[in-house]
């Protein structure tokens, strides 16, 4: 059951296609669906079905080639600079984790914030804060490189909790860990969605995701079906 | 914490080739101040020995290739100081000894000429004249204490140290000083000087006075040449200028050779973390951000070792310049000249961050996620 369904859309396509000219492949097909605010959507689907590329594409990395995007029931094309929109609004996810692992715990998840040139301490307590909010507090100085995969990616998820996005957009998250950790990992989107009342995107193969979503979509073909 | 902790630290993840780029880099920053330090630090020599005294015209025998050779009648300084805009003459004899295989330059100044003014005596008192005494400078006193020598022996003529002076010339500070008649007689050249330093009244030193006082010189005394200190340092100095261009072509190769390994350098590290490069991009990075990410690390390299380098090549020129048998120079390299390094180094950083930049930021960051 969809709990956000008469809520104030985050995402919302219409029509959306993609079509890539270097393999003559079609990754979505007119796939028109929404995302409420407080959502937490599981897309699932076969490997090459588009999943990720719609992901991608309301990050805005990814250009559609026809449709319409809205974010906020915005245009998408109004929003001039896409840095900057992932920025304050999406917070990413990604199988791979891509941490430092050289790095601690902490500089990892403030690298990204790197641009700033000076980190404050005010940057650095939330982030403190959001490790807290995963038990990874008293990891903060061990380097990443000793964690485990379960840990690498709770700090991949508090790295994406950093700005306080509206909106997380996870590619894959469990797809590098055991069931334990997955199932872990799971349930602390589920709780990171009831908490924060962040809007959750999670595209898996993982079956276990229908336990934690509020709903799920699938995609085949590039084809998007309901439930 | 700020983005200095991140780079430093990013950049030592894999140190044996960051340490053999910072070689590199400091090797060839070496090179380029040896080679134009060399000409940098004998052209100041001059100039300061002239500038700091105010010294505005020099006089020096007609058509003379070397001030060495020059020779003129010192008792024309006399003559000189009666013309009006003239505050002050000088005769000079400027002489080169050969000590322990080096050749040492050995100044008779008149003993109350102006030249004493600048020239600060750290230890003892002037020279009195018919006494055989002289003064030495700083570091030619260094070269003498560790033989524990008080006394020269110029052309047989035993000669005691009676003072250490400090000059602002780098030129002097490997001189002897002696009374001017002293020289003469020892060199066998009574009444003769090398040239004559002529100081203007304050009055009379803008540019066209100059050039009206060296008219009147001439039209004066046309057996001898004056010319303006400025050109007679140009003049003198030509020959480093000749070298100068042929340092500037070999520096202009290093550095581009400097640039040219650290952009292979920031290359290779690019391609290592592209992937997380592509995530930065996904968390919101803009374009100029990763921009600079590159700049500041390839900043942090070039100038860790184009420090090492400008350290190094002071030593360079310094240990070029004590090889060299003439001992008048000591390397002096002046501030706009380690700017010009520094540019140098800051224009290689860059150049060495561009093309990094250029391939990530045309790369789609899809793709580089995706592993295709």
């Amino acid at each position: 059951m969809n709990k956000a369904a008469n809520q104030k859309s985050v995402f919302r396509t219409v029509n959306l296609r993609k079509f890539y000219p270097q393999t003559q492949t079609f990754a979505l097909r007119d796939v028109s669906f929404s995302v409420a605010k407080g959502d937490f959507v599981g897309i699932k689907g076969p490997s090459g079905s588009g999943k990720s590329t719609l992901l991608y594409i309301l990050a805005g990395l990814l250009e559609p080639s026809s449709g319409e995007i809205y974010f906020q029931d915005k245009p998408f094309e109004t929003i001039k600079n896409k840095s900057l929109y992932r920025r304050k609004n999406i917070g990413f996810v990604f199988q791979d984790f891509y941490l430092y692992p050289r790095f601690s715990v902490l500089e990892n998840m403030l690298f990204p914030c790197m641009h700033q040139f000076f980190i404050s301490g005010a940057t650095i307590k939330k982030a403190e804060r959001q490790l807290e909010y995963l038990h990874m507090r008293d990891k903060k100085n061990m380097r990443v490189e000793v964690l485990s995969a379960g840990e690498r990616q709770r700090v991949c998820i508090a790295r994406a909790l950093l700005y306080e996005p509206q909106c997380i957009l996870a590619d894959e998250p469990t797809g590098n860990l055991d069931s334990e950790n997955a199932r872990n990992t799971l349930s602390l989107f589920r709780k990171i969605n009831e908490e924060h009342k962040t809007t959750i995107l999670l595209v898996t193969h993982d079956d276990m995701i229908s336990d934690y979503a509020h709903r799920i979509v699938r995609i085949i073909d590039g084809n998007l079906h309901n439930g | 914490m700020n983005v200095l902790h991140f780079l430093i630290k990013d950049i030592f993840q894999k140190k044996m080739r960051m340490l053999l780029t910072i070689c590199g880099i400091s090797i060839g920053v070496c090179v380029c101040i040896v080679m134009l330090g060399i000409g940098e630090s004998i052209k100041a020599s001059f100039k300061d020995a002239y500038g700091k005294r105010q010294i505005e015209i020099i006089i020096e025998q007609k058509d003379q290739l070397s001030i060495l050779l020059s020779r003129l009648d010192s008792s024309l300084a006399q003559e000189v100081r009666k013309i009006p805009a003239i505050e002050d003459a000088s005769a000079t004899l400027l002489y080169l000894h050969k000590l322990k295989g080096s050749a040492v330059p050995v100044f008779g100044w008149e003993p109350d000429s102006f030249l004493f003014d600048v020239i600060e005596l750290t230890q003892g008192r002037r020279p009195v004249l018919g006494k055989r005494e002289v003064i030495v400078g700083e570091a030619f006193m260094r070269s003498l204490a560790e033989e524990q020598e008080k006394q020269i022996k110029i052309k047989e003529v035993l000669f005691n140290v009676v003072g250490v002076f400090k000059s602002s010339s780098p030129f002097e500070q490997f001189a002897v000083v002696m009374p001017l008649a002293d020289l003469q007689s020892t060199i066998g050249e009574a009444g003769r000087a090398s040239f004559i330093n002529v100081r203007l009244r304050p009055a009379y030193r803008s540019e066209a006075m100059i050039a009206k006082t060296i008219r009147e010189l001439e039209g004066s005394f046309p057996s001898v040449t004056s010319m303006r200190a400025d050109a007679f340092i140009s003049e003198k100095t030509k020959f480093i200028v000749m070298g100068e261009q042929f340092s500037f072509l070999v520096s202009l190769i290093t550095i581009i050779a400097v640039a040219l390994g650290l952009a292979n350098t920031m290359v290779t590290s690019s391609f290592e973390k592209r992937k997380f490069l592509a995530i930065l991009l996904a968390l919101g990075w803009q374009k100029v951000e990763i921009a600079l990410l590159f700049l500041g690390e390839s900043l942090v390299v070039a100038l860790i070792g184009g420090g090492i380098g400008i350290i190094l090549g002071f030593k360079g020129t310094a240990y070029i310049f004590s090889m060299t048998n003439i001992n008048a120079f000591v390397p002096t390299l002046s501030i706009i000249f380690i700017l010009k390094i520094v540019g140098l180094i800051l224009g290689s950083a860059i150049f060495a961050a561009i093309v990094p930049t250029w391939i990530t930021l045309n790369s789609n960051p899809v793709e580089v996620i995706r592993g295709e």
